[in-house]
């Protein structure tokens, strides 16, 4: 029994060991940038036409500073999704007839945020390239922050006449 | 005098009785030999623990039977200090002490392993049933292995020789989670001083199951049907044959082998995007659609070993061909336009090594001269450029001296002088994209690029056997030569969504670890403690940056000072010589302390962990014969240590069952084992799994019941 009594409390220290040193550090940044939807634009579903602009509000934040974040517009003709915007199951919009995938609109810019900041406003106008291939989109949008830390957002566009 | 004996015979009759289906201990331990083991049965650990400084564990084909899993590494992982990534259920890859990737190396009969181990989602293609018995040495080891071997090595044995003029093998198992079926067959004899060994394994598995309904991430919800893991399906298929010669002065063996493996990958994620596709992935469990992977391993081994006298010449042979293709369905990306094939990524690597060892006995020392080489060659196809076409080399002579200054004293020092070199191809992609000038052109991925390295490394110990305890301690340094993608990679990353840029700069990684082994043994009790240190001025780590190129995040190879440190502790007590109690646990602390994530930890850190166990052996008529039932309970601590983009993983607990039986029947031997893993189908994350990336919980309950007959 002293055996058993020995063992045991060399496991209870041991968990007290694990439980404890397993503490973190506090001056790390381990927080991911975040998003700010308060009248962010485009919205999810949203219509655009070739030759139209696409009106980009956004707002960013992070917990210490953010770094920069990029734009990406692509074609969704292949139904594929990487939908961020709901928690409920999404179902991906309603196919119109697939564009042709050599005319597809492809683009995608980087964007400075200026440094030191923990807030930043994004507005900014997209010019839609006419006679490209319509149907639906993907508008998505990538910010990190100084540590490295990433976020993403996508959103469903449809461009059409 | 009378006490001791009956003391000595009680330790007997509980390490015999237990040591058929031990929890690796150091104690050897072969089926065949059950009634061969001696009174001094501590003394076999000892002459293990005597054998190097560094901490070494030993273990046989009976430990993998008794706690297989879906791999290898898998049905390792319960070992203190070895842990095993996993990507999904039936592969995974090897991680030391927190090491893994290209910071170990796995050893066939003396031959580096190698296939394409910088990537997350490459197993590591070796049939677990064919192992005859592993050593693993945690710790630096680069003097004999050279490049990689900075958390250890793992060191596969298929050199035994039949046991008898004919035994055959054969086992039969299943796993519920993911209604694997598979078996494995072994024939081996001796004919005259002549020995064949011939193995084959097949095993064929199913989507796996989690013990939730629906997957979130980001905020996109993904049900899954009846909880499983749609596409996560696979095969495995191998084969190997061996011939040698067992001769007074000459042993010589042929071994050809074979893995095949065929891995589907969780369909609704590709890398960390999602992906929904119009495949129907639900119409069946057990098919494997787009995307998965296939590797092919193909090993031809011959080693050789010469007696002259007390001394011996030891030479290795080996050619390797790993093959390794990943499918998935094409989608444009930026510039990339949509592909017209299947073949994401292709990777075949051609690989020469060659062994030669001298070892002299004088007086109280053993010298050991040796010199080794390798050379790969590596060719890539398919439209996601990851990694350049590239040859590289490495060459290494050593020394080491072993200095007995009592057979329980024993001294070791040893150096290594290694010269690399790597040629890498240029690259360029096969669409246009616009250039820095405007114009559209292929761009260069990976230019021309040349490198020659140089490295020193030493390694020196003792082993000290003083009574009921061996005392280790080891300080060495070990090193690897950098890859191709560190050096040379310029290009985005599709698998896991990033831009990655190399570094022609780079130099050779350096690693200094000091560590310490207490081993105690005193009849019912045993325990031990190795805990180390360990120092990089110079890791080499791929850094996520803040800045985007061509519209993915940056992430940038640099060298960061890094210092680690940790322990291992397992102990157990053996009561009324039919239960064994054993606990073990380890822990880890990894910090960069120089460099852009100063003060954060290292990628896949395992958080600290332990286990209680207890086994008992049930009474039985016949003494060879055997039942027991192990019940083992696991705590594992949060991990928030993280880098980005990891996200921290709370801890969790499990609780695992075996009970088993092995009996003789004639010339029969008969071992059945029915087990449970995860026996509470708990919801918990694996922070070192690779599905973790995308939130996917660890499999849940999982019933494997195994079958062998020996003869």
């Amino acid at each position: 029994m002293k055996k058993l009594n020995i063992l045991l409390s060399v496991f209870a220290l041991f968990c007290i060991i694990n439980i404890t040193a397993c503490s973190k550090d506090d001056d790390k940044d381990t927080e991911k940038p975040r998003f700010d939807n308060t009248g962010a634009t485009p919205a999810d579903g949203s219509k655009f036409i070739p030759g139209g602009k696409i009106i980009v509000h956004q707002i960013f934040t992070d917990n210490d500073e953010l770094g920069n974040f990029n734009i990406e517009i692509h074609n969704n003709f292949d139904g594929h999704s990487h939908s961020t915007e709901t928690g409920e199951e999404h179902e991906h919009h309603e196919h119109h007839e697939h564009g042709d995938e050599s005319g597809a609109w492809v683009f995608n810019q980087d964007y400075t945020i200026p440094a030191g900041k923990k807030s930043y406003t994004a507005d900014l106008e997209i010019d839609i390239p006419e006679g490209i291939s319509e149907g639906d989109y993907h508008f998505m949008l990538r910010v990190t922050d100084k540590t490295g830390w990433q976020e993403i957002k996508a959103v469903s566009i449809e461009i059409e006449d | 005098m009378k006490s001791i004996l009956v003391s000595a015979l009680l330790s007997v009759a509980s390490v015999q009785a237990i040591a058929q289906s031990d929890s690796a201990w150091g104690i050897v331990k072969n089926g065949v030999q059950l009634d061969e083991i001696t009174v001094n049965a501590d003394k076999s650990n000892n002459q293990i623990q005597m054998k190097l400084p560094q901490n070494i564990i030993k273990i046989d084909n009976s430990y993998i039977e008794g706690n297989f899993s879906g791999s290898l590494m898998q049905s390792l992982s319960q070992i203190p200090g070895v842990k095993a990534i996993t990507i999904g259920s039936g592969q995974s890859k090897p991680v030391i002490r927190g090491l893994g990737f290209n910071r170990m190396a796995v050893c066939e009969n003396g031959i580096k392993h190698q296939g394409q181990q910088w990537g997350h989602e490459h197993g590591l293609e070796i049939d677990q049933f064919s192992v005859e018995s592993i050593e693993i040495i945690k710790g630096p080891a680069a003097l004999i292995y050279g490049s990689d071997a900075i958390g250890g090595v793992i060191n596969i044995n298929n050199n035994t020789l039949p046991a008898k003029r004919i035994e055959c093998k054969a086992k039969l198992f299943a796993r519920s989670n993911n209604r694997t079926i598979g078996s494995s067959v072994h024939l081996g004899g001796l004919i005259g001083n002549l020995f064949y060994k011939i193995n084959a394994t097949y095993a064929k598995y199913s989507d796996y199951i989690v013990p939730v309904d629906s997957i979130q991430y980001y905020s996109y919800y993904i049900r899954l049907k009846d909880n499983r893991l749609r596409n996560t399906a696979g095969e495995e298929k191998s084969a190997s044959v061996a011939v040698g010669i067992n001769k007074k002065h000459l042993k010589s063996q042929l071994t050809i082998s074979d893995n095949y493996a065929k891995c589907g990958f969780f369909a609704n994620a590709h890398g960390i995007e999602i992906r929904l596709s119009k495949i129907d992935f639900d119409r069946s469990y057990s098919d494997i659609d787009y995307p998965y992977n296939t590797s092919n391993h193909l090993k031809i081994i011959n080693n050789n070993s010469v007696k002259i006298g007390y001394n011996s010449l030891n030479i290795d042979l080996a050619f390797q061909n790993n093959l390794r293709r990943e499918y998935s369905e094409p989608v444009s990306h930026g510039y990339m336009p949509k592909p017209d094939s299947f073949l994401e990524r292709e990777f075949d690597k051609n690989t020469y090594s060659a062994n030669l060892q001298y070892r002299v006995m004088h007086n109280k020392h053993t010298f050991c001269i040796g010199a080794n080489t390798e050379f790969q060659n590596n060719e890539t196809g398919g439209w996601g450029y990851i990694l350049p076409r590239f040859k590289s080399r490495e060459s290494g002579v050593y020394v080491q001296d072993k200095y007995f200054v009592s057979n329980d004293l024993i001294i070791s020092a040893g150096i290594r002088l290694s010269e690399m070199h790597t040629f890498i191809y240029k690259y360029r992609d096969w669409f246009r994209s616009p250039q820095t000038n405007g114009d559209w052109d292929y761009a260069l991925r990976s230019d021309y690029l040349e490198k020659h390295w140089n490295s020193l490394i030493f390694s020196a110990g003792i082993n000290w056997l003083k009574g009921n305890w061996v005392i280790k301690s080891n300080i060495g340094k070990s090193f690897r030569m950098p890859l191709p993608s560190e050096l040379g990679a310029d290009g985005v990353n599709y698998q896991i969504f990033r831009y990655e840029k190399g570094n022609p700069d780079l130099n050779p990684e350096e690693a200094y670890q000091a560590d310490l082994g207490l081993d105690f043994q005193k009849g019912w009790f045993e325990m031990r403690f190795d805990p180390f240190l360990n120092y990089f001025p110079n890791y080499i780590y791929l850094n996520p940056d803040f800045t985007y190129n061509e519209g993915l995040q940056l992430y940038n190879y640099v060298q960061n000072k890094v210092l680690r440190y940790g322990a291992e502790f397992e102990s157990s007590a053996t009561l009324f010589s039919r239960l064994k109690v054993t606990l073990e646990g380890e822990y880890l602390y990894s910090k960069q302390l120089s460099g852009n994530k100063k003060g954060f930890s290292l990628p896949f850190s395992p958080p600290c962990c332990a286990s209680l166990s207890a086994k008992y052996l049930f009474p039985q008529k016949h003494r060879a014969n055997q039942l027991y039932l192990t019940v083992a309970y696991n705590v594992t601590a949060a991990q928030n240590e993280i880098v980005p983009p990891e996200k921290a993983t709370d801890g969790h607990q499990t609780v695992n069952a075996v009970c088993g039986k092995a009996f003789v029947l004639k010339h029969l031997k008969i071992k059945t084992e029915i087990s449970v893993q995860n026996l509470f189908n708990s919801t918990y994350f694996d922070h070192t799994s690779y599905y973790r990336l995308i939130d996917v919980p660890e499999p849940g309950r999982n019933v494997s019941i195994m079958a062998s007959v020996e003869f």
